[in-house]
């Protein structure tokens, strides 16, 4: 071994050392050499990043123009000012929200159905989680044709139920707000249902029989023993499932398109930056979400902390 | 130890070592100076026939140029921005790329682009001047070299018009009032027909639909002075005019959330009886309605009618042009390859695919017996002859051109690319706004936009 203590050359123990030595480097000096290539990469995809936003948010930068000249918090007082921009925090807002609470309502429900015993148990858990493994795209393309006004399953549905009947078109600015909502769930809502029956399984048996035999019905059970159980990962689900959806392009834009009722803040700032080619003004639109989901995390950090603790 | 420590020094410096170089070392294209070079051609044509025709094309070309190497790339029309503005911010644009015409003056005005004066007088005169002019810019060179082109039609079932005789078709329409008693006299005598249907789902589609109604009511986009015009009389007679086909179920109730496809397919099924498309449509029509006759059950007219305060109406032309980078590391390769794609078998394999849109740019080969011979073109000739009559008549501009004038403004892209217009729309059509103010509304966004681009 390699391992020439300090300790060992000034007890005497070993053999004499050579005067000559050339002096070590210390411990610390291996560390920091071996942390270097790992801080490189993360100040790299992270931190510069981050920063390069910052920097452009306070410019009048544009994807064609050879300008781009320090305007300050310009970008900020013009998003300030501009109906636009709440209207697109209202309708993030909003979106997240009524997302994660239907989610987190449908996505229970479905888990406890599937935590019974009851034959193809297996089967209908893969098909009540497939939506989550399907890609977007997919799932936007198939959603849009269903819901087609004219000669979609959608459409199909309502004239045979109702002949004569006029389908109201779904997809139509008034209603597509709506459509999203409801395909967003859909595809998200198996994550919660993974997440919840996880921890149903973890419950322990003996406390539901326990209730029963003491007479307990099937709603006091779930209300004093089941959601108690199942606080914690609600909680953690519905912090998390809000930062994804507050942030969610991919659905939004391939199902639902860039209509101003579906202008979300991620939306916004696509739009700003490819469709106006206002590169700083939509990094402004970035940093402000940034800032939110900063927020967003240390609530998140903070009630696992608090959580961590309470259970200790 | 030593060992240990130079173990530690060259992991380190073998993880510089790779992260400089996952960092990017040198960009495609670059000729290494023995002849080779390595050019990316982007393309919005992307109907596999047309690109197996290109990856001929550009067999050909390799196989006649050893070392040279070209790489097609088609881009989803609606893509082609997003991927541009990206390549153009991580300084990886291609050799070579279609771009919308409004493009080539913005790009032109940043010393982008290199001239192709080369390549458009190897065509010796053979080129429609329509579409030379559009691009020799102010210092005399041409910077954009169309691939073809074709104009936007009113189309529409004439066997439905047929259905109510007394309302005409659209060839005896020649005002928005008109155009009104004539649709709802078609709305009337075919239930369940939408007299009209527009493709509104994409901003895009929403854009042309304005600028050409615009044009077609006097209108303008921008003033003299190049400053965006859009709380004009013209315009709020343009919402007044899109409200009232909405309100009075002339407009298809679907035309919000139909894409330029679905527009297609209603009149195909006969959902719509008059749509406005480009040539390529002819394609859904043979596939989804084979029993329609061209030219009887379906049949095209160039005009559309025109607003109280216009005198005569516009068109979109379709003329995408290539482009060069000047920064291409071989340029002289690119532009060789560009004449030699506009020689005569080349060219024709190209616009053969789809010879209803993609009409050629060489007057010349109107009249060529191999074209002539193209089955579309012998079954469709009428609506080749509308679009070539709208070209000559000088009323046909390119996407939010409403005078030839605007081409010289570098900002068309940033009012096309912003959703402006669209919301305007949206907000009169569909949510019941007074068109006055939203008019208003959009001119304060558009001039916040692009004031800071004005001249004076």
């Amino acid at each position: 071994m390699l391992t020439d203590t300090p300790a060992r050359a000034e007890t005497g123990t070993g053999p004499p050392l050579k005067a000559a030595r050339k002096p070590r480097m210390p411990q610390w000096f291996w560390g920091v050499l071996l942390v270097i290539p790992s801080a490189v990469l993360v100040l790299g995809v992270i931190a510069v990043p981050i920063v390069y936003l910052a920097r452009l948010s306070l410019t009048d930068a544009h994807a064609y123009l050879p300008r781009i000249n320090d305007i300050g918090l310009g970008n900020f007082a013009n998003l300030a000012a501009s109906p636009q921009f709440w209207q697109s925090l209202r309708t993030t807002l909003l979106y997240a929200v009524l997302t994660v609470v239907i989610q987190l309502v449908l996505g229970v429900i479905v888990a406890l159905l599937m935590h019974q015993n009851f034959r193809g148990r297996g089967v209908v858990r893969l098909i009540a989680i497939a939506p989550y493994m399907i890609p977007a795209i997919i799932v936007a393309l198939v959603w849009r044709w269903l819901l087609e006004p004219n000669n979609g399953a959608y459409s199909w549905i309502v004239r045979t139920v109702v002949p004569g009947a006029d389908a109201v078109n779904l997809l139509s600015p008034t209603w597509i707000f709506a459509s999203l909502v409801m395909v967003s769930v859909w595809m998200y809502t198996p994550f919660v249902v993974i997440s919840v029956l996880a921890r149903l399984q973890t419950v322990d048996p003996s406390v539901i029989e326990a209730s029963t035999v003491d007479g307990a019905g099937p709603w006091r059970r779930f209300w004093h023993i089941i959601l108690p159980e199942l606080s914690a990962v609600l909680l953690t689900l519905a912090l998390l499932r809000f930062m994804f959806m507050f942030t969610k392009f991919d659905i939004v834009y391939l199902f639902a398109g860039t209509g101003q009722e579906v202008r979300t803040l991620p939306l916004l700032t696509f739009q700003t930056i490819f469709g106006e080619s206002r590169l700083g003004a939509g990094a402004s639109l970035a940093m402000v979400m940034f800032v939110l989901l900063v927020v967003f995390t240390t609530v998140y950090l903070k009630t696992l902390h608090r959580r961590s603790e309470d259970t200790e | 130890m030593r060992r240990k420590a130079r173990l530690v020094t060259t992991v380190a410096i073998a993880t510089t070592a790779a992260l400089t170089a996952c960092s990017g070392s040198g960009t495609p294209g670059t000729d290494e100076g023995d002849g080779s070079a390595t050019i990316n051609l982007w393309h919005t044509e992307s109907t596999p026939i047309t690109v197996e025709a290109m990856q001929e094309i550009i067999d050909e070309y390799e196989a006649a140029n050893p070392g040279v190497e070209i790489i097609q790339e088609t881009v989803g029309w609606g893509d082609l921005q997003v991927k541009f503005q990206a390549a153009l911010a991580a300084g990886d644009l291609p050799e070579i790329t279609h771009v919308e015409p409004m493009f080539v003056r913005t790009l032109y005005g940043q010393d982008l682009l290199l001239p192709l004066d080369e390549v458009v007088e190897s065509f010796d005169g053979d080129y429609l001047p329509q579409l030379q002019e559009m691009f020799e810019l102010e210092d005399g060179h041409t910077y954009g070299v169309v691939h073809a082109w074709g104009t936007d039609t009113t189309t529409y079932r004439a066997d439905l018009y047929a259905n109510a005789p007394e309302a005409g078709t659209p060839e005896d329409v020649t005002t928005w009032d008109e155009s009104i008693a004539q649709w709802s006299a078609v709305a009337e005598a075919n239930p369940g027909v939408s007299p009209l249907l527009l493709a509104g789902a994409a901003a895009h589609n929403v854009n042309e639909e304005v600028y050409l109604w615009l044009g077609s009511n006097g209108g303008t986009l921008f003033d003299e002075n190049g400053h965006v015009t859009i709380d004009t009389p013209e315009m709020i007679e343009v919402l007044e005019y899109w409200k009232e086909l909405k309100d009075t179920g002339i407009l298809s109730p679907q035309w919000s959330s139909a894409a330029y496809a679905d527009s297609l397919s209603g009149l195909a099924n006969g959902d719509a009886a008059t749509i406005y498309s480009f040539g390529r449509a002819v394609y859904t029509f043979q596939e989804q309605a084979p029993d329609l006759v061209p030219g009887e059950d379906i049949r095209v007219y160039g005009p559309r009618p025109i607003g109280p305060s216009g005198d005569d109406w516009i068109t979109q032309l379709d003329a995408e042009p290539f482009v060069v980078f000047k920064d291409s590391p071989d340029a002289d390769a690119t532009v060789d390859f560009l004449k030699f794609f506009y020689e005569h078998d080349n060219y024709l394999s190209w616009i053969g695919t789809v010879p209803t849109q993609l009409l050629p740019v060489m007057p010349s080969m109107f009249d060529d017996p191999e074209w002539q011979a193209l089955p579309e073109v012998q079954e469709w000739d009428f609506w080749i002859d509308v679009q070539r009559e709208a070209l000559e008549s000088g009323r046909a501009h390119p996407l939010m051109v409403t005078s030839a004038d605007e081409m010289s403004l570098p900002y068309l892209s940033d009012l096309y690319g912003s959703a402006i217009l669209v919301d305007m729309v949206m907000e009169v059509v569909e949510s019941g706004a007074d068109p006055a103010e939203a008019a208003a509304t959009a001119q304060q966004r558009a001039d916040e936009l692009l004031s800071p681009q004005y001249q004076d």
